[in-house]
């Protein structure tokens, strides 16, 4: 059953109550709220997404809530929670459907070391996977709303999970996270991209997320096969220009990229030097969006 | 030479501590003692696995690899002897002087 099925007040009620449980790629989580704001959230850019049976193990357990005490009522505020441990301080309760998305990117980084985790949107197209890695303000996001408004798939916006067991890149096609002047950009590049609400000052500035594609949730099972390391750079004024990296070097930069790649010790190089095997890699600069999908198109 | 006249050996401690991926000349390279990961190219690699529980001496490596670097190797392997020796890769050995 996807949650687009789920009558509002049953989608509020979980939420209150015993937790709305969702199978988020390949994390079964529970979320538990009580603020209208997450449940409009979710039923904004979570409708395709699959609820979890009644018997399902559920990995993580979350919950969004007001922290106690009279603020609530002056200046409400929201607190994220991970098996009832809060690991971050509270933010304005306007950002907490955010703070969902920070949060659970948060956990499965912390907790999910049967992947290597690459800090990376991940993309395919013709059955190849694209793995984008890089820093905030790459414009890597940017990048990958564009090109899943464009008719690739989404496998991620946020991290690439590389099984440590099989080295295929597995989906968590959640929504794209958006920041300033990205929102407006990706709103004109594409009429068919649904963004949520956007809210302001934010700790990364203003901030939206874009609705996952259905096809991408529906095909969040699917593991790709990795063939393409990009390092995109926004450059304003560039032509796309794509320069090869060596394997060795591009090795190291991912590793920069990874969130536990240190964690994971041995296995973590073994995993990458296999994943950097089977991908040729490049740096890539670029301004136009659409010239930089025509760029990528030639490597597929 | 060291303080009592026999020369300085160096030596990988462990076959277990390194382990690498290789692209054309150039090689990633995990150091398990330290967790870290180097680049190093492909000549490099093979005089460090050269030395690989086996104590050599710069003298024997320049030999041994002379025929990689011709007349530069005795000054190539002192640097390279020097960088790994820094990265942590490899320890000296003092070696017992001859009776």
């Amino acid at each position: 059953m996807k949650l687009s099925s789920l009558p509002r007040t049953e989608l509020r009620r979980r939420l209150k109550e015993e937790g709305l449980g969702l199978s988020i790629g390949p994390f079964n989580t529970s979320l538990k709220s009580r603020l209208g704001i997450v449940a409009e959230g979710l039923e904004q850019l979570y409708g395709a997404f699959t609820l979890t049976g009644d018997t399902d193990f559920i990995d993580f357990r979350v919950a969004l809530n007001s922290p106690p005490g009279l603020r609530s009522w002056l200046r409400p505020q929201v607190n994220f929670s991970f098996d009832g441990f809060v690991p971050f301080k509270p933010l304005p309760q306007i950002q907490a459907f955010a703070m969902f998305e920070w949060g659970l990117n948060w956990v499965i980084a912390n907790n999910a070391h049967q992947y290597l985790i690459i800090h990376a949107a991940v993309i395919e197209r013709n059955g190849v996977v694209c793995i984008l890695p890089g820093t905030p303000g790459s414009g890597k996001s940017t990048l990958c709303a564009a090109l899943v408004c464009k008719g690739w798939r989404l496998l991620s916006d946020e991290m690439a999970l590389i099984s440590t067991a099989t080295g295929g890149v597995y989906p968590i096609p959640r929504p794209v996270s958006l920041k300033n002047q990205s929102i407006d950009i990706i709103q004109h590049y594409s009429s068919e991209a649904v963004i949520g609400d956007v809210v302001m000052d934010t700790a990364k500035g203003t901030v939206s997320h874009m609705r996952p594609p259905q096809l991408s949730v529906e095909q969040s099972e699917q593991p790709g096969i990795p063939g393409l390391i990009v390092f995109p750079k926004y450059t304003a004024g560039a032509e796309p220009r794509l320069v090869s990296l060596t394997q060795a070097s591009a090795l190291m930069k991912v590793a920069e990229n990874s969130f536990n790649y240190s964690v994971l010790g041995l296995q973590g190089f073994d995993v990458l030097g296999d994943l950097i095997s089977k991908c040729a890699c490049y740096e890539f600069s670029y301004q136009s969006l659409g010239e930089a999908k025509e760029a990528l198109e030639s490597l597929i | 030479m060291n303080a009592v006249g026999s020369p300085l050996k160096y030596r990988v401690p462990s076959a277990d501590t390194l382990h690498s991926f290789c692209w054309g000349d150039q090689c990633a390279v995990y150091h398990a003692e330290s967790g870290d990961t180097h680049v190093l190219n492909k000549v490099d690699l093979n005089v460090l696995q050269y030395m690989i529980e086996t104590p050599v001496s710069a003298k024997d490596l320049a030999i041994e690899f002379q025929p990689v670097f011709d007349d530069g190797a005795a000054q190539y392997i002192q640097t390279l002897l020097s960088n790994l020796a820094d990265l942590g890769l490899i320890e000296t050995v003092h070696s017992e002087p001859a009776h």
